[in-house]
């Protein structure tokens, strides 16, 4: 393919200055977290965030159990915030789609019927909007649910040679569990980060200029993270994406960090 | 500072604190001047302010460029029921990344402009509906929208005014489609994000079937601003009928890509050699895509001395759309380019209309059979025979945008269609039409 | 409707070259189809919301930028209007071809062909050659349970079933799962249409062969069925109904819009009840304890039996074919004439007087003429029996219908000719040992022993079949079924709607008003009538609650009990 030869050689990408792929910083001497907002987000999203609407987040975690009860402990009164934001039950569908698919990490035919109960909705209507939004896993996904753009601005730059380098080094086949069920290999739609091309969404968060030659470290570094069990359900951030923390970026998980240090928002001001 | 570049001829309003963390915070965005504009928007009468909005000739940044002013002025002035107050941040068009760049640097901008919309339609609610993949954005919102909460800024008695405004994020799930404004409002809804038939139009019967106000998150950023400094200054930049300031994205084969804030009217061709740097690799330039992967394509020729405003790239026979240019050096198989944008199309077309729902995957066949060799000199009437039929025959744009591409390709890249199908249309472009690469 | 408007809320807009005034916010399509200007659609339906999605009614109105959708767009008074403007032409052939992608031209193997919209229009203004030279898209079919079989490849997510199961049938079963060409219909995976009691009103919306009836499936091409306006037969509802008919036998029942009863729907109970027509027996084993379900129905209509066939054991198949006298004993075939100079001279010798039995299976004239028998002969015994379900069950988005609790179409016409329903509600007792005379209309008195009628002075059982019980009865004389002539039937309300014959009759069976008639005329009481509307003004001139109808009164939609609509001049005949 023609468009081969054009992936960013030019000066101005300079690895060092995208040590995490949480972007190209061009100009600015930015660490992955700066990028990130790590600091000001901090690590309990999931509480106490009734205004923001945080706790109707898709947390994408890598750990998750497909038999998991649902809307149960602190998923129930995650869903109780969702239900008090709408003005009817209907319209935090998606929301309690997603709250459904974060502690399974797939949306069963059974978390459908539970959704459906939820809402007040008929199964087949949840089924017709879950089946509308490409979000929702329809069935199982590796523990890393990789969606690599190989829409017009990525492509241009080698999108779809970064699709099939993580193919290669996963083993997989698009769509498909890898072998030793830690990825799962798709082509996405456009990111909407098409200055930082190619864009990778891993779980819920996004790799950005990442290069064919990337990919290995970028697995190595998913292999090691999000190993800590969720605990507590739902309040656990260490374990929902592949390594969020500022520090050890290149490093497994130190340690867990399945407790919540605070039941407050951090990194306020 | 145009994250991750800047240029010196940046004009720098709303993305002053792209690339710097600090701007996250209230504090920081007030160090800014933030939310000054909400205080002086609350002492104001709700007209007043859509007044103010109106004399600046801010235009939606959606991509329609629809006045925000007039679009506002439609609410009823009399409120019986519940109104609300939606932004728009599905980001979701090929090319386009300059929500996602407003949202994760500056999200107290996004709010302090909502949250002034909102006083001047008279809405008591405020949903941001945020594409679902923008979590790491989402997040940072989330957190400002908790502070401001927290500062007294957001939700009841807002400034000690006893003007009460709630804010609410709402994630998309993965439906392009849910960036047109009647199906958002059904994906809000919980139901499948499927565009409205208008009318009736939002003002009249929107989210929840109530009066309803949907703009995009680059408009709202505008409005602090101009709140803040008045209509006229915000005239200062930009022609008479596209004024103002607008984010570039820049995507695809430019040395520097980002955000490039810049007046309305800027020259492309500067934009692209001057401001971002040119063609990487020492390329020519082949094509650009100026308004997101929507909008008919210009080749080279066509955008020397073209200004980035909405009439003149209308005139050159494009739209500006939401300014998301996608460069591509001459080095471009654009057949695999085109391919691919109109995937994306059959990929999102909701599948309600007819000719969206089959029209969009059948181009796609027909493109791929074409990028494999296979294709004949009839595949491509049939192509533009198809493109035709898709477009203004259903409820929303989606079709019309896939067959945009695919027309400004054939026509104005008649070698490519040589090439690849071994023969010529009748009556088409000369070469003369075509590419510096033609002509190299 | 028009006149009720005052001259400020009409509009007048030209259409395709002509004027027309219409109420304000009349849709383009309904004011042409006022004209007669038929707008081809396929997601539009009358009764359903108005998604505007299949784009095939596209018209063209002068200052509109784009072609409008006809459904959902009112006219505007002053409003110029082509519905054959050639980019209106352009786009609906444009949009035919778009449906036939991937549509798999099965049509010799389709149920629907030649009932089939796509067939129709793209008939009417398609391209001669598709140009689409791509692989189709496979998708098969689908069991939807129920009576309903989905083929995914002819669908062309027009989405009225859909919509239909949301906003009529109330019951959200149905959803279209993914997006974009994807798109297909299904139900909550196996889920199915399982006892949803009107279910099988989406194969009549489909407008094309996508959903179809697994009942129906393969046995007749739509061309060779005769459709006959008819009455469902199976509850007092009164649904308007065809009688699709092939080779002499009902192949299925369709609803047949009428607005005041049944808009364009039947419920699922009603529609697969028909074989008991081709028999000509009663819908359910009369007499017999109820069948399986009839009393656990709890009124949702899920406990409802698939179509209950009467037991072979109990309610012979065979059908009366001659009239038949008993002579020492034995019933010896004889012919009508016979029969009727027979009958006449031992009714005029009943000495105490008749007891009579009505079916509320036979119309309003069968069983007015048998009560006036009676009145004529003397007695005052006029009963009926008919079984009755446990609860009704609703159509929700129309509840003017509903499976009635009475099973039979006429009770109310009945109740209005004075007989007394006795029984229960597996129409089954509640009858004494006649003391005198009887005469007997359909009913086989099957839970009766046959010597219970061995003290009567005179059994006269008129039917279509034969019945044990009555084997032995004096007369036995031949009946058509309603579905085999002319008459009318009282609904639950008192609307009076007539039914006309869709099959022919054994060669001796006759209609039991026309059988009736001559005995009353033989009983000096009157004129035999000619003809069954002849027959239905004897009603009117006899009884009160029929008193001013006729059949030129009671037209396609019927007319209630008393409630005679005033003839306009001319219009008569």
């Amino acid at each position: 393919m023609s468009d081969e030869g054009t992936k960013s050689t030019s000066t101005a990408d300079d690895g060092m200055k995208n040590p995490g792929w949480a972007g190209e910083t061009g100009e600015f001497d930015l660490s992955e977290s700066e990028v990130r907002g790590v600091d000001y987000v901090g690590e309990q999203p999931t509480e106490g965030w009734d205004a923001g609407g945080v706790t109707a987040y898709p947390y994408q975690r890598a750990e998750r159990d497909p038999e998991a009860p649902l809307f149960e402990g602190p998923y129930r009164e995650r869903l109780e915030k969702i239900l008090r934001r709408y003005p009817n039950r209907r319209a935090a569908l998606l929301p309690v789609l997603n709250l459904a698919q974060e502690i399974r990490g797939h949306l069963s035919q059974e978390a459908l019927e539970r959704v459906a109960e939820v809402v007040g909705e008929t199964p087949a209507t949840v089924r017709g909007v879950a089946t509308f939004y490409t979000m929702y896993n329809k069935r199982p996904v590796g523990r890393h649910l990789i969606q690599v753009c190989t829409n017009v601005s990525c492509n241009l730059c080698g999108g779809h040679d970064v699709f099939k380098s993580f193919l290669e080094h996963t083993g997989a086949e698009p769509g498909t569990i890898s072998e030793d069920g830690e990825f799962t290999v798709i082509e996405a739609e456009c990111l909407g980060a098409c200055g930082f091309p190619t864009v990778v969404q891993i779980n819920d968060r996004y790799f950005e200029n990442v290069e064919p030659e990337h990919v290995p470290e970028i697995l190595a570094r998913l292999r090691a993270s999000g190993t800590a069990p969720a605990s507590d359900g739902g309040t656990d951030r260490a374990s929902s994406g592949p390594g969020l923390e500022t520090e050890s970026r290149w490093e497994p998980e130190a340690k867990s960090r399945s407790k919540p240090t605070s039941k407050k928002p951090r990194g306020e001001g | 500072m145009a994250y991750p570049y800047t240029h010196e001829r940046e004009v720098r309003v709303m993305s002053r604190g792209f690339g710097d963390p600090a701007s996250r915070t209230v504090e920081g965005w007030r160090k800014l001047g933030g939310y000054a504009a909400l205080e002086k928007a609350l002492e104001m009468a709700p007209e007043d302010v859509v007044e103010e909005v109106k004399a600046s000739g801010l235009r939606g940044r959606g991509g329609a460029g629809f006045p925000a002013g007039v679009k506002w002025s439609f609410m009823p002035r009399d409120k019986q029921g519940p109104h609300y107050m939606l932004v728009n941040a599905d980001e979701s068009e090929p090319g386009a990344f300059k929500d996602r760049e407003l949202i994760r640097w500056t999200p107290h901008q996004v709010i302090e402009g909502a949250l002034i919309a909102a006083h001047a339609i008279r809405a008591q609610d405020v949903y941001v509906y945020i594409r679902g993949e923008f979590f790491e954005p989402a997040l940072i919102l989330g957190r400002a929208i908790e502070e401001a909460y927290q500062k007294g800024l957001a939700g009841s008695n807002i400034l000690g005014t006893g003007t009460d405004i709630d804010v609410t994020i709402h994630l998309g799930a993965g439906a392009y489609i849910c960036g047109e404004e009647t199906a958002l409002m059904n994906s809000l809804e919980g139901r499948r994000g499927q565009p409205r038939v208008k009318p009736p139009f939002p003002a009249a019967s929107g989210l929840f079937a109530a009066p309803t106000t949907i703009n995009n998150v680059e408009t709202v950023c505008s409005v602090p601003h101009i709140v803040t400094n008045g209509g006229a200054w915000y005239r200062q930049w930009g022609p008479e009928k596209s004024p103002g300031t607008k984010l570039f994205n820049m995507s695809g084969h430019v040395v520097r890509r980002g955000n490039f804030e810049l007046p309305l009217g800027f020259p492309m061709d500067e934009l692209i050699f001057d401001v971002c740097g040119g063609i990487r690799n020492g390329r020519k330039l082949k094509a650009v895509i100026p308004g997101g992967s929507s909008v008919p394509i210009l080749t080279a020729d066509e955008i020397q001395g073209l200004a980035c405003d909405y009439e003149s790239v209308a005139e050159a026979g494009s739209m500006l759309g939401t300014a998301s240019m996608i460069v591509m050096d001459d080095q471009t198989n654009m057949v695999t380019q085109v391919r691919r944008m109109v995937e994306f199309y059959a990929h999102e077309s909701c599948g309600q209309c007819t000719p969206c729902r089959e029209g969009t995957g059948w181009l796609v066949s027909i493109l791929r059979r074409i990028e494999a060799g296979q294709g004949t000199l009839e595949d491509v009437d049939t192509l533009l025979g198809v493109a035709k039929n898709v477009t203004g025959t259903t409820i929303c744009v989606l079709s019309d945008s896939s067959a945009a591409p695919i027309v400004s390709w054939i026509n104005k890249f008649p070698d490519d269609i040589d090439r690849l199908v071994g023969g010529r249309r009748a009556g088409a472009g000369t070469a003369a039409a075509g590419t510096a690469a033609a002509e190299a | 409707m028009a006149n009720r408007s005052d001259a400020s809320d009409q509009i007048t807009c030209t259409i395709d070259g002509q004027e027309v005034t219409v109420p304000r916010g009349t849709t383009i399509l309904d004011a042409a189809e006022q004209m007669g200007i038929g707008i081809v659609h396929y997601c539009y339906h009358p009764a359903l919301s108005a998604p505007a999605m299949c784009r095939m009614c596209l018209v063209h109105m002068e200052g509109a930028p784009k072609l409008v959708p006809a459904c959902v767009s009112p006219v505007a008074d002053g409003a110029v209007i082509q519905t054959d403007a050639p980019l209106a032409e352009e786009a609906r052939t444009g949009v035919l071809e778009f449906y036939l992608v991937n549509h798999p031209l099965d049509c010799p193997v389709c149920d629907a062909a030649g009932e089939c919209k796509l067939q129709d229009y793209v008939y009417q203004e398609g391209r001669k050659h598709g140009r689409s030279v791509e692989p189709k898209r496979v998708l098969g079919q689908d069991d939807f349970g129920a009576d309903v079989l989905y083929d995914g490849d002819r669908c062309i997510m027009c989405t009225r079933c859909v919509r239909y199961m949301r906003e009529i049938a109330e019951d959200d079963r149905l959803c279209v799962v993914q997006r974009g060409n994807r798109s297909v219909i299904d139900t909550f995976f196996g889920e199915g249409l399982d006892g949803s009691p009107f279910a099988s009103n989406i194969i009549d919306i489909c407008p094309v062969g996508a959903l179809l009836s697994k009942d129906f499936l393969h046995k007749a091409r739509a061309w060779d069925l005769d459709r006959t306006p008819s009455i469902c037969p199976n509850c007092s509802q009164g649904c308007n109904i065809t009688l699709d008919t092939r080779d002499n036998l009902v192949q299925r029942l369709k609803p047949r819009h009428n607005p005041e009863v049944n808009s364009y729907w039947m419920c699922d109970y009603g529609r697969y009840r028909y074989e008991w027509i081709n028999r000509g027996t009663a819908p359910y084993p009369y007499g017999m304890p109820a069948p399986a379900g009839l009393e656990a129905d709890e009124g949702d209509g899920s406990a409802l039996p698939p179509a209950a066939l009467p037991d072979r054991a109990t309610i012979s198949e065979l059908r009366l074919e001659s009239p038949m006298m008993r002579r020492d004993g034995v019933p010896v075939p004889v012919g009508w004439q016979e029969a009727i100079l027979g009958l006449l001279e031992r009714l005029r010798a009943v000495s105490g007087g008749i007891q009579v039995i009505g079916s509320p299976h036979h119309g309003n004239e069968d069983n007015g003429l048998l009560k006036r028998v009676q009145e004529v002969v003397g007695g005052d015994d006029a009963v009926y029996r008919a079984a009755r379900a446990a609860a009704e069950v609703v159509l929700p988005g129309f509840q003017k219908l509903a499976r009635r609790r009475d099973l039979a179409a006429n009770t109310r016409g009945l109740d209005a000719l004075g007989f007394r329903r006795v029984g229960d509600d597996s129409a089954a007792g509640g009858l004494a040992p006649p003391a005198s005379a009887l005469i007997v209309l359909g009913d086989p008195l099957a839970d009766l022993p046959a010597k219970a009628m061995a003290d009567a002075e005179l059994v006269v059982y008129m039917g279509a079949v034969i019945s044990p019980t009555l084997e032995k009865a004096d007369f036995l004389l031949p009946l058509t079924s309603f579905a085999e002539q002319e008459g009318t039937f009282t609904n639950f309300e008192g609307r009076v709607q007539r039914f006309w014959p869709a099959l022919n009759p054994p060669p001796m069976a006759r209609p039991a008003w026309q059988v009736l008639g001559v005995i009353l005329a033989g009983l000096q009481d009157g004129v035999a009538p000619a003809s069954a509307g002849d027959a239905f003004l004897r009603l009117a001139e006899l009884y009160d609650p029929f008193s001013g109808l006729s059949y030129p009164v009671l037209g396609t939609l019927g007319s209630m009990l008393n409630e005679p609509v005033r003839l306009r001049a001319g219009e008569e005949g």
